[in-house]
């Protein structure tokens, strides 16, 4: 509850200053949208009618009011709503980050296990520089490294777009397709997830593994464990159960915020793979100087921000008692 | 010695790898407990005592290199495969750790881990048994004085006293039948009230199960109170050794000389004595005594051979020290 108002407050907050710095920002986005050959009287009406020419604490409230209507203003890119423009590159973005948020966690653990397993022998070593390089290599590269060899040498997964569903009723085609129980556009639509997911996920999957391979390592040397073992339970059940548990902690707390960075690192994915999602969106937003576009995908990244905290301060409670029960003494 | 032995250490050589080197911590350790014998181990901290127990277990670190033969009811331990090592662990040797704090899981309730061990060491056809499993718990936590089992139970290690975790680590050590407890200094991380009440149990525990005991500490006055037997362990070699009512009369090797002085007394001196010099650096161990470098009575010979044990008087007293040769 004392959470809730918090993350509404930091939203206010961000959609206060992210207002203030896009009108604050150097030329006039009503010429902008309609280009220099415009005459001046057409401008000067497109900036009335945007009310750029109110003080900027009048402008934040006509604005703040439409949002709370879930009217974010009309983009000047697109010449639409920006709540429309939202709801249609949305469910793509967020498809494509669930995907390689997905592929982190289970590639992610899985590899961080494998290195602890075997600790100090060449499994590990090649476990640890390969995630080295993960980390390294931006996740563009690996878009079209994928792209040069499945899309091209060895064509044997759809390499650009995405399916499209109709009728979209979420507008995310994996669950459209279920609802209406179509398993095989389901199959195509995982497909075309592949390469763009998996070029976004390597980063986090590379991150991942290293912090649940140090944070398990480090673990592995604890009483608890060393007493496990002295009991006789057996090597799996200590691995994936005694030892993981409490060693996953930090890994949900980097999973947090490797799922803001998917956003973000989501943009070149997305252009690579022609992919029409919100982070292109937003990027085009910028540089067309769009700003209801603008603002709205950062509010809209900010609400997906919080949400994924929260969902990872959930995760850590159930994962640990310490923290599930002294929380619950105190509220 | 005519009684049947259940545990014998031979020649033990327990060395980790470290950044600067080999650290040669245990050298050529001998060590045997008899069937139903209580057999303390003392030494200052890190002398080797905790790694001597836990190389009996096999439960060493990766960048420990350990050989020698362990035997335990006349099988070489050391030469065990791995799952015959581990139904040793889970039906004959139980160990208690120093800490309870650290030696139970942070994030998993008291029930899942005291089940987990009983289920592990009773026979399957019983394990799967819930209420079978339950009973054996509910009766090994009665038997640790635990009032309110099921409490203790559902409860999560961080929410139980100092004292509890430490009772319910006992219960965990002794919840199924077993024949040889290992207790790395019980109670230590308590305090002494605790601790007193905590060794008592562990006492009382061991008489009634015919359990044989190794029990380590530092403190002289545990194992006093709680042995038959003792052996006296100065930097991974072993110094002296002799039943405890007559080591505590008559202490022949300097390193027990200066331990017993240690001991405050209740005359009202305060600490007596203290041992000078530093502990020894197992990166260079020197070539003789272990204890050499700060002997008051050591010899020219004590820094350049090892000593050999020298057996003393007929009850199996011995010292490996050159001033008895």
């Amino acid at each position: 509850m004392k959470r809730t108002l918090w993350s509404v407050a930091a939203l206010i907050g961000l959609s206060i200053l992210i207002f203030s710095l896009s009108r604050m920002l150097p030329g006039d986005p009503a010429r902008m949208a309609l280009g220099p050959r415009a005459p001046e009287y057409v401008v000067e009406e497109l900036r009335v009618e945007m009310r750029l020419d109110q003080p900027l604490h009048i402008q934040y409230g006509y604005w703040a009011s439409g949002v709370v209507r879930g009217d974010f203003g009309r983009s000047l890119m697109t010449r639409r709503a920006v709540s429309q423009d939202i709801r249609a590159y949305l469910p793509a973005t967020i498809e494509l980050v669930i995907f390689a948020a997905t592929v982190q966690v289970i590639f992610g653990i899985a590899l961080g296990v494998l290195s602890t397993m075997y600790n100090g022998r060449w499994v590990d070593n090649i476990i640890r520089i390969v995630a080295y390089l993960g980390i390294v290599t931006p996740a563009f590269v690996f878009g079209v490294i994928f792209l040069l060899i499945f899309g091209y040498l060895w064509p044997i997964l759809p390499a650009a777009g995405r399916l499209s569903v109709e009728p979209a009723i979420t507008g995310m085609t994996t669950v459209d397709s279920l609802l209406k129980g179509d398993f095989s556009s389901f199959f195509r639509a995982i497909s075309h997830f592949i390469l763009p997911g998996t070029a976004l996920a390597m980063n986090g999957v590379a991150q991942l593994a290293r912090v649940t391979r140090s944070s398990m390592v480090d673990n592995l040397k604890s009483d608890y464990v060393d007493m496990a073992f002295s009991q006789g339970l057996n090597e799996s059940k200590i691995m994936f159960k005694y030892l993981l548990r409490p060693s996953l902690i930090p890994s949900v707390s980097m999973m947090a915020m490797q799922f803001a960075i998917l956003f973000s690192n989501a943009f070149l994915v997305e252009l690579i793979f022609n992919w029409p999602g919100l982070s292109r969106y937003g990027v085009n937003a910028m540089l067309y100087k769009d700003f209801n576009a603008i603002i709205a995908v950062v509010l809209v990244l900010g609400i997906v921000f919080i949400i994924a905290n929260i969902l990872a301060d959930t995760i850590i409670a159930l994962l640990d008692p310490r923290i599930r029960l002294q929380a619950g003494k105190g509220a | 010695m005519g009684k049947e032995v259940i545990l014998s250490v031979k020649n033990l050589n327990v060395n980790y790898r470290v950044y600067e080197g080999t650290m040669k911590v245990i050298d050529g350790l001998n060590l045997t407990v008899n069937m139903g014998e209580k057999v303390g181990l003392v030494g200052e901290t890190g002398c080797g005592k905790t790694s001597t127990l836990k190389s009996i277990l096999r439960i060493m670190p990766q960048n420990c290199i350990y050989s020698g033969e362990i035997y335990f009811e006349g099988n070489d331990m050391m030469k065990m495969k791995s799952d015959k090592m581990r139904n040793m662990r889970r039906r004959n040797i139980s160990m208690i750790f120093q800490d309870p704090t650290s030696a139970l899981n942070p994030v998993f309730t008291i029930r899942d881990q005291l089940y987990s061990v009983i289920r592990n060491s009773i026979p399957e056809r019983k394990a799967r048994n819930k209420r079978e499993v339950e009973k054996i718990a509910e009766k090994a936590l009665k038997e640790v004085y635990l009032a309110d089992p099921q409490r203790v139970l559902a409860g999560y290690p961080f929410q139980l006293s100092g004292g509890m975790r430490q009772r319910v680590c006992i219960a965990m050590a002794l919840a199924t039948n077993k024949d040889l407890l290992l207790a790395d200094e019980p109670g230590t991380s308590l305090d002494v009230t605790i601790q007193d009440q905590v060794l008592r149990l562990i006492d009382e525990l061991v008489a009634e199960k015919g359990l044989s005991v190794l029990l380590v500490s530092h403190s002289l006055g545990v194992v006093r109170e709680m042995t038959d037997r003792i052996y006296v362990m100065y930097g991974g070699n072993m110094v002296e050794s002799g039943p405890t009512k007559e080591l505590f009369k008559e202490p022949l090797h300097p390193y027990t000389v200066a331990l017993l002085d240690c001991v405050p007394k209740l005359t009202g001196e305060g600490i007596r004595a203290t041992i000078s010099g530093e502990m020894v650096d197992y990166l260079n161990p020197s070539k003789g005594c272990r204890f050499a470098p700060r002997c008051k009575k050591a010899l020219n010979i004590c820094h350049s051979t090892k000593p050999i044990q020298n057996t003393v008087g007929s009850s199996g007293h011995w010292v490996a020290c050159h001033l008895y040769e």
